[in-house]
């Protein structure tokens, strides 16, 4: 069997210890809080840290509540407490349904929202075991110089596959980060980058104690929808987050649509806003902007299922998406 | 009364069988020791004193030359006891033998760990033998390994063409081997046909995956004896093959079995149970071998393979010659190939009455995991292309195919062929309990189009069936039990057919406890040992219910008239005036305990018997190995496909099998339950994948096996029990039945909904896309 190698475990027993060890241990470290993708990643060669610092039973990091900013989710909170919450399934179904649709029961009880949201890029030529790696030669993302998917590329073409950070961006999300210096928030889309291998903007010595769903974002309507082989399990292939809010004469106040698993980093669709905010929303207009959103997707050949078929599902799930949002499903 | 299957099982939401005997209301006798996880399989079993722990470097080359190993860094590592590599042998002779086959003259091709070259990705190459498993894993990462890549092939056909890398060089040639099976004249057979049709379909390499890792085992060479916990289907056969490999006789080889968890036919020895066998020879301790996820995949694998059909019909729809070409891919060794490509040819024309017949098939080597046998050999591959065939034919002839099959089908007494039963089967019954079980008549949408899928719903309604049919309880020889009966009136089975997870020990049980008639927990039925040299060919090829069931059977008959002969001597009266009733003699108005007859023998008297089933005899010049009976099954599917995505969803599934009888239905139920659901894995998802000359998905997360979601919430399994088999009390063997009926169901289903049919499996949205050219 896979063993784990070596490495030092820390358990820190407040936040201010957690930012305080991984200052001072620095390249070397690295967070774990369910530890449902490091775990296996160290088994398999691909994180190699010496020392490991937990994030499981900090306080700080626990907590669903309300608050006059918005809702506030503690970045250690399972994904099943995610998916399960009062709250958050009245409010945000999309984000229940994105954290339920997480692999399975046994993972989702142990993985956080916060290891979701910052989950590692995925691409089938890097989530192999060592050996596997090794016989190809290894590529850019880990041991090697070259990427396995485009030879060409100049940069790592992993995928971000995590399914409930494209719903909190799509709701305009922030996250509240703490480092030794202190505390920051930020918008949560902007701590995405398109680069498989630096595909955080969060700095090396931050910690992500939550997340804060604004205000605004209540009464909006959200839905998102996941491409993948099997019923569950599976990683997203594709994932559609759409917010959108409609006033009593059909009119769009407010529209967002956020991909997943189309490029290393979330994308925002532009034209969802540009689009419909304003308008009355038609079959039309979503077509236009589903369109869009197939567009600026690229999935390459380095994940489960045919690449142009993700590119086309990126524009039948986007107007799935917004189709049932602006209740205008055709039982497609 | 209360369905037991269906609450037990909590698959099916429409009922089974309404009438259940009360060994179909107790649990199987295993059930407790597996919930509560008191049962014990390889990875449980205590170590002996002094065990020491292997660790497998495997090839990470579908095809190179091994140019050099050193080892010496590893020899020297911390813990190390031995490492075994070409480089230390000590004289033993590498070469596995294969086992005789009834058809074939094979050629021993595999050596248990690799001399000058690598075949295949994950072909054992070194281990390392230490005190504890981390020390000889770390000891591994030392053995340095020069590898001249060579180019690989994956496709069987390629393989054939000239050119292609020679796996074998000293054969010249991929071609292992090359089958055919013939009746009528073909020719005249196409003569007499008023349209001819030619299909093709194929079908992926694919993993058993067993929840148990496969290739684990715990080897004790001590005194020029082997001891072998080895979890396997065929401990007896197994015994004579390590023996023959070590060159000791066969009963210095004791093999036990525990629980195993799962096999599918992987179960099987395999290279590195060889090798701990070796090294454990080399050290004189017992060794222990726990292989790593991407090792149990890549031990066997099934057969890929290509069915090409050209298939002559009359006007009326009334078939009249059917001619076959198979290619089946073995992968880089012979394996199972000999076995599948045989069976696939002796079963690609279905269950219909062709009388012109003609079938070939070729086995070819390729850079894959090499093919073992798996649930069903060669009988998934050829169902899927069969039935297809049907289906498309049908609706070529502009007839409904089930009208087309009810036309064609094999009827009961029909004769099947040379050396085989007469069919004893109900086609019709088991297809409108099939059709019926989703709610359907059965008849197809014979113009379907996918034109009509226009701006209203995307998602088209399709219904399918399929039919299959398999050789029941084949070849094998003998299969003995012994059934012993102590002074306390306890009843001990003995046999060696391993508890696999399909419930044979619980069977044993019940047909102890019915052929006496004593209650069931009077009965014990121990684990597979050949130090009780009781031969059996193994839980395999559907012979469990009946070769072992008749050997328990029988030996409880013997023993029930031992007893009365004994009551008879000791009581008066006549061993035939003796009846046993719910566990006491009885003879006129007396009764008796057994304990108070058996005493009377004494000091630790028991009484003994052995017990044994011969399979038919095979007849000369047939292609069929000696079998008991058929082994039918049907099934249908109603789903929808949409249109503009190749999204299916499943609606409602539903198979039969003929059981004759279930002997614990929640058990057989439990049989075709799970058969199905490694159907829908074929049908929809599983292959395995080799890309940039390795093999992508050999892991647990990336070999996708379906899911719970996966599966139709409205799923309904039966059985047919006419209790008209050869088995006990009327029972058949069908637990590889229901596997191979998933995917030709669904690809005819798609065909009534969109008019397109997909040819390749797994049947994927993109595939059901490129047939409709939307792509």
């Amino acid at each position: 069997m896979l063993r784990l190698p070596e490495f030092n475990y820390i358990q820190p027993r407040s936040l201010k210890q957690a930012t305080k060890a991984l200052a001072d241990l620095g390249a070397d470290a690295m967070l774990v809080a369910g530890g449902t993708d490091v775990y296996p990643k160290m088994k398999r060669g691909q994180f190699t840290p010496r020392h490991l610092i937990s994030l499981r039973g900090l306080r700080e990091l626990k907590g669903i509540r309300d608050s006059k900013e918005g809702l506030w989710i503690g970045a250690g909170e399972s994904l099943t407490t995610v998916s399960n919450h009062r709250l958050i399934a009245k409010h945000f179904p999309a984000l229940a349904h994105a954290a339920e649709s997480v692999s399975t029961p046994q993972l989702r009880n142990m993985g956080t929202i916060g290891g979701n949201v910052f989950v590692d890029t995925r691409c089938n030529y890097y989530d192999q075991t060592f050996f596997w790696r090794q016989a190809v030669g290894f590529c850019m993302k880990k041991d090697g110089q070259i990427c396995l998917v485009a030879p060409g590329s100049s940069k790592c073409l992993a995928i971000a596959s995590s399914d409930t950070s494209p719903v909190l961006v799509s709701l305009g999300a922030e996250a509240v980060l703490v480092s030794r210096q202190g505390e920051r928030r930020v918008k949560l889309g902007e701590l995405y980058r398109d680069d498989g291998i630096d595909y955080s903007t969060k700095a090396k010595d931050e910690v992500l104690k939550g997340l804060l769903i604004p205000k605004e974002a209540l009464g909006r309507r959200n839905v998102y929808l996941k491409l993948r082989r099997r019923g569950s399990f599976d990683f997203p292939i594709l994932g559609v987050a759409a917010t959108m809010d409609i006033d009593e004469r059909g009119e769009c106040r407010y529209a967002s649509v956020v991909l997943t698993a189309v490029a290393s980093a979330p994308k925002i669709v532009p034209e969802a806003s540009t689009l419909l905010q304003g308008k009355k929303v038609t079959k039309e207009l979503i077509d236009t902007v589903a369109d869009a959103a197939a567009k600026i997707s690229h999935p390459l050949d380095n994940a489960d299922m045919d690449y142009w078929y993700r590119k086309r599902m990126a524009k039948v799930y986007t107007r799935r998406a917004l189709e049932s949002l602006a209740g205008l499903d055709s039982s497609a | 009364m209360l369905d037991v299957s269906e609450r037990r099982t909590g698959l099916s939401t429409l009922t089974g069988r309404q009438v259940v005997t009360h060994f179909d209301a107790q649990p199987r006798i295993d059930l407790r020791d597996k919930v509560t996880g008191q049962a014990q399989y390889i990875e449980d079993l205590p170590d002996l004193p002094l065990t020491a722990y292997g660790a497998t470097l495997l090839s990470p080359y579908s095809h190179a030359k091994i140019v050099s190993i050193d080892s010496t860094d590893a020899e020297k590592s911390p813990g190390v006891l031995a490492v075994l590599d070409r480089e230390h042998l000590d004289g033993q002779n590498p070469r596995l033998k294969l086992a005789p086959h009834e058809h074939f003259k094979l050629g021993d091709d595999q050596d248990f760990i690799a001399i000058d070259k690598v075949r295949f990705e994950g072909e054992l190459v070194a281990l390392v033998v230490a005190e504890d498993l981390r020390s000889a894993q770390r000891a591994l990462e030392k053995i340095r390994v020069e590898y001249e890549p060579l180019p690989p092939v994956f496709d069987a056909v390629e393989a054939l063409a000239p050119g292609a890398p020679i796996l074998h060089e000293e054969r010249g040639t991929n071609l292992l081997l090359e089958d055919s099976l013939a009746w009528g004249d073909i020719d005249e057979g196409f003569r007499q046909a008023d349209r001819v049709f030619e299909e093709s379909y194929t079908s992926p390499s694919m993993f058993h995956h067993p929840m148990e890792h496969v290739g684990g085992c715990l080897a004790q060479y001590v005194n020029g004896e082997l001891n072998l916990w080895l979890p396997t289907s065929s401990p007896m056969r197994d015994g004579s093959e390590f023996a023959h490999f070590l060159g000791i006789e066969a009963d210095k080889v004791r093999v036990r079995v525990p629980y195993v968890g799962g096999g599918f036919g992987s179960k099987i020895p395999t290279p590195s149970h060889y090798a701990a066998v070796v090294l454990s020879r080399k050290i004189g301790r017992p060794v222990r071998l726990i292989p790593s996820e991407e090792h149990s995949f890549r031990q066997n694998s099934r057969h890929a393979e290509v069915f090409k059909a050209k298939i002559g019909v009359k006007a009326d729809g009334t078939l009249t010659a059917l001619d076959v070409d198979l290619i089946v891919d073995t992968g880089a060794y012979t394996t199972g190939g000999a076995t599948a490509a045989h069976n696939s040819v002796i079963s690609a024309w279905g269950c219909y009455r062709i009388p012109h017949l003609r079938i070939k098939g070729r086995c070819v080597y390729t850079n894959k995991v090499p093919a073992g046998h798996t649930r069903a050999t060669g009988k998934i591959q050829t169902t899927w292309g069969i039935e297809c065939t049907m289906d498309s034919v049908a609706r070529q002839m502009g007839i409904d195919p089930y009208e087309f099959r009810k036309k064609n089908v094999l009827l009961r007494g029909d004769f099947v062929a040379k050396g085989t039963p007469s069919m004893d089967t109900d086609y019709l019954d088991l297809m409108q309990q099939a059709v019926e079980g989703i709610g359907w008549d059965g008849r197809s949408n014979l113009a379907p189009s996918n034109l009509s899928a226009t701006a209203g719903s995307r998602w088209m309604r399709g219904r399918g069936m399929a039919l299959s049919l398999r050789h029941g309880s084949q070849g094998g020889g003998r299969a003995y039990a012994m059934a012993t009966m102590d002074a306390r009136g306890t009843v001990t089975i003995q046999h060696n057919a391993p508890e696999i997870g399909q419930g044979t020990h619980n069977l044993f049980s019940i047909i102890a406890a019915r052929t006496l008639d004593v209650p069931q927990k009077e009965i014990r039925v121990k684990s597979p040992d050949t130090a009780v040299h009781l031969p059996f060919a193994g839980v395999s090829a559907q012979r469990t219910t009946m070769q072992m069931g008749n050997a328990v059977h029988n030996a409880c008959e013997k023993l029930k008239q031992e007893l009365f002969s004994l009551a008879a001597q000791v009581k008066g009266g006549k061993p035939e005036e003796w009846r046993l009733i719910q566990g006491r003699l009885c003879w006129a108005e007396t009764s008796f305990s057994i304990a108070e007859i058996i005493k009377v023998l004494g000091g630790s008297g028991v009484l003994k018997c052995v017990g044994y089933h011969s399979v038919r005899p095979m007849e000369k010049e047939s292609a069929f190995a000696g079998m008991d009976h058929w082994a039918p099954s049907a099934a249908a599917i109603d789903l929808e496909v949409n249109a503009e995505t190749g999204e299916l969803r499943i609606l409602r599934y539903s198979v039969i099998a003929d059981a004759g009888k279930a002997l614990h239905y929640p058990s057989a139920k439990a049989q075709v339950d799970g058969g199905a659901v490694m159907g829908f894995g074929h049908a929809l998802f599983e292959e395995t994948i080799y890309e940039e000359g390795q093999l992508q998905n050999g892991d647990a997360f990336q070999y996708r096996l379906p899911v719970m979601k996966d599966i139709p919430e409205v799923f309904y399994s039966s059985m047919l029990e006419k209790e008209d088999g050869p088995g006990p009390f009327g029972s058949k063997g069908m637990s590889q039945t229901s596997i191979v009926t998933v995917a030709p169901a669904i690809g005819n289903a798609v065909y009534d909904a969109l008019g397109v049919r997909v040819r390749s499996l797994p049947i994927t949205p993109e595939k059901i896309l490129r047939v409709l050219g939307k792509i």
